[in-house]
């Protein structure tokens, strides 16, 4: 329906306007006099000096606020929490609250205890991770793939050689890896990035970007010890937050080494994944610890979460953001992560 | 424990839970029916089916890779009843049922055996490789129906142990190139011997055993993987689902036709079904969530998260949403007021047309149109034979009549219109 070209009752509209009025001269019903808002200059037809009045009216709305917070701050009171698109986010059912070991939560652990990681989180085996990329991969795709090999402890990063997913995935199973991470570059840039879980699954295929390489943080590959990093993971809080979580935690061996004082950080808001790659310091004089980015950095923001290996075509997903799903996207304050 | 359990779903997840599902006035409950600390690593429940007709009994496959069982859970009593271990063949079981008192199951390797407490008794029918789904007749039930990938649909008599139908492949397509089979899910038309079939590769089919061994019908949904489907309470319409969170309508009835797509999937769908008499459809994907949806309306009813992966589950057949209950009781009141008053009306116009109707045209005047006037002229130019005019009169009169019939129903119904 076409709200524009319908014709508007003038009568009905005259109405609206009267009823917008009564509030602004509700308080002055006793003299009886109609006045204009004092809010309002819409009346006044001077430019010039609608815009003085307007002016004027805001610095002292300004002034108003900065007395308030003055004023809050002597008397000591308590600091107010902004809004935020975080803050104010959707709730999502699906939010994993509490302990594990909590009485609502035992579904999700035995969900947990027996889903494709529960190996890797017993640490029944070592993750052997293959990296590789798109065909003829450029030269900022390559170097980013090393970059990879040297932050993920036992890594290699291998061309494809014109080979399929499914192809790789036999290839990799019968080779011992336990997971496959394919990097695909559009316009000589990294902008894709595949992971899968051997032998069953998931896949997960998130969108990449912002990737900044070591050099271009204009840091040395050489400051990235061996050493086998931490892992953080930030702010996965709902049930499919929790699985990609756990995907990205098993890349990497679960023990670190903490000589290396090396940390990896996955964190998420608003349904992106930073990461961010630093070697920290304690600082007993600051209380606080000091931190040095090593590089690379980049972002994620997944596309789709697929149950078992890759097969984008006959697979079932668990979860997928693609075609007309519109009525996922349902406000800017819901997020699936 | 010893109590009718009153769940209307029960669902079967991938981590090894069986759940129940009851749908209330109030809320919506779901709750573990498998103990959480009786799950081991072989409980996946990979497909389960009503033991009988009057939906007493469960019966549960479990199991992927090695071990594999097969549960029987009474909901009279709210037990486990029979469990054993079901070592034939390899890879999961893809179809349980119960024939003659015994149990009968399928496993992906292709062998369908029927187990009785005495070896001897019971039997195995191989029904060749990768097995994805075997399906129990409703009508004969000595008759299933087997499918999967590059596994042509077959139809075996377990009475006789013989295999009595087998698909025939549909032609090549324009390029002269195999069309592969990969059938994800088989399913009987109630009260026909039909069979649909739904494809991985996005078929939809439906075979007549008695008229021909190529499909009936093919439709295609291109670029989903159809993963389940369900028979709708009206005659020839299935519902499918596919891999990627599409679910749709399907009429079968000539030229096939692919109608209402259902909103609201974020996951591949796993399993659908639709109640006898009310117009909803209940369906589990991957995504943790139970959803209903109206069948006409399309409308999500309601939404339901279960916490694990879902990868089956049962309705029970008279399953209704007793918060809309009103509403749709309202809506098939009217229905049925609608229909009675019609058939009131085409009988006050039957009995209309038979006495009333005579009289009132016996006394309305002769209305007589310029034709008729330049008739009579003609009539009076010639005024030769009496026969030849009255035939012209007796060819006329029933025309006017005719007409003038039409216009009174016309008045008629818009009176009722204005009635309503």
């Amino acid at each position: 329906m076409k709200l524009k070209n319908l014709r508007v009752n003038p009568l009905s509209q005259i109405q609206k306007k009267k009823n917008e009025e009564e509030p602004s001269t509700s308080e002055h019903k006793t003299s009886e006099v109609i006045l204009p808002s004092d809010s309002n200059f819409n009346h006044i037809k001077c430019k010039a000096v609608r815009y003085q009045k307007c002016q004027k009216l805001m610095k002292e709305k300004a002034k108003a606020k900065k007395e308030a917070k003055k004023k809050r701050i002597q008397e000591g009171g308590p600091k107010q929490i902004p809004h935020t698109i975080e803050s104010l986010r959707e709730k999502d059912e699906t939010t994993v609250t509490g302990d594990l070991d909590d009485e609502e939560n035992a579904e999700l652990k035995i969900d947990f205890e027996r889903d494709e990681f529960a190996a890797y989180y017993k640490h029944a085996y070592e993750p052997k991770v293959l990296i590789t990329f798109s065909d003829n991969p450029t030269r900022k795709n390559r170097i980013f793939g090393r970059e990879l090999t040297r932050i993920i402890p036992n890594s290699i990063s291998l061309y494809r050689n014109r080979s399929g997913v499914k192809k790789m995935v036999k290839s990799a199973i019968a080779r011992n890896f336990t997971d496959i991470v394919i990097v695909n570059e559009d316009q000589c840039k990294p902008n894709g990035m595949l992971i899968i879980h051997l032998p069953d699954g998931p896949t997960a295929h998130f969108k990449l970007s912002n990737v900044k390489l070591t050099t271009d943080l204009k840091r040395n590959h050489k400051e990235i010890s061996e050493h086998r990093p931490e892992v953080i993971l930030n702010n996965f809080t709902t049930r499919l937050g929790c699985t990609i979580g756990r995907m990205l935690g098993a890349l990497f061996h679960y023990e670190p080494e903490f000589k290396g004082r090396r940390v990896v950080t996955f964190h998420n808001q608003r349904d992106y994944i930073f990461f961010r790659h630093h070697r920290y310091q304690f600082d007993e004089k600051r209380g606080k610890p000091r931190l040095r980015e090593l590089g690379p950095r980049f972002t994620l923001k997944l596309k789709s979460l697929q149950h078992g290996t890759f097969d984008s075509k006959y697979g079932e997903y668990e979860w997928l953001i693609q075609g007309k799903r519109h009525d996922m996207e349902t406000s800017r304050r819901k997020f699936f992560l | 424990m010893d109590e009718k359990d009153n769940y209307n779903i029960y669902v079967g997840g991938k981590s090894g839970i069986f759940k129940g599902v009851r749908i209330d006035k109030k809320e919506c409950v779901s709750q573990n029916i498998q103990k959480l600390a009786s799950i081991t690593d072989n409980d996946e429940v990979t497909t389960m089916s009503w033991g009988d007709d009057e939906e007493m009994e469960v019966l549960i496959g479990c199991g992927v890779k090695d071990i594999r069982s097969v549960k029987v859970y009474d909901t009279e009593h709210s037990t486990f009843t029979c469990s054993y271990f079901c070592n034939i063949g390899t890879g999961k079981i893809t179809g349980i049922s119960r024939y003659d008192e015994a149990i009968l199951t399928a496993v992906q390797s292709g062998e369908v055996k029927l187990w009785r407490f005495k070896e001897e008794d019971g039997f195995i029918i191989k029904a060749g490789k990768n097995l994805d789904k075997m399906r129990h007749s409703r009508i004969k039930k000595e008759i299933i129906a087997t499918g999967g990938q590059e596994h042509a649909l077959k139809l075996f008599d377990i009475e006789k142990r013989v295999q009595i139908f087998t698909e025939k492949n549909v032609p090549h397509d324009w390029l002269q190139v195999r069309v592969p089979i990969w059938i994800s899910d088989v399913d009987f038309l109630p009260g026909t011997e039909e069979i649909v079939t739904t494809s991985k590769y996005g078929h939809v089919r439906l075979y007549d055993p008695k008229s021909q061994r190529r499909p009936v019908i093919n439709v295609e949904i291109k670029e989903e993987a159809l993963t389940c489907l369900t028979v709708a309470p009206r005659e020839k319409q299935i519902i499918v689902g596919s891999g990627k969170g599409r679910m749709n309508l399907v009429d079968l009835r000539k030229p096939a036709k692919i109608l209402n797509t259902y909103k609201g999937f974020v996951g591949g769908v796993t399993g659908i079904a639709c109640s006898r008499n009310e117009p909803y459809v209940v369906s589990v994907s991957l995504d943790r969530y139970l959803r209903i949806h109206h069948i006409d309306t399309k409308e999500l009813l309601k939404k339901m998260y279960l916490t694990s992966k879902i990868s089956c589950m049962l309705l029970r057949s008279e399953f209704s949403l007793p918060a809309n209950e009103e509403k749709t009781q309202k809506h098939k009141y009217e229905i049925t007021k609608d229909f009675v008053e019609k058939n009131e009306e085409n009988i006050e116009n039957n009995s209309d047309s038979d006495s009333e109707y005579n009289m009132l045209f016996d006394k309305m005047p002769v209305i007589i149109n310029k034709r008729d006037k330049s008739i009579e002229k003609r009539q009076k130019k010639a005024k030769y034979s009496k026969l030849d005019t009255e035939i012209i009169s007796h060819k006329r009169v029933p025309s006017v009549n005719e007409s003038s019939k039409k216009q009174l129903k016309k008045i008629k119904k818009s009176n009722s219109l204005i009635e309503l």
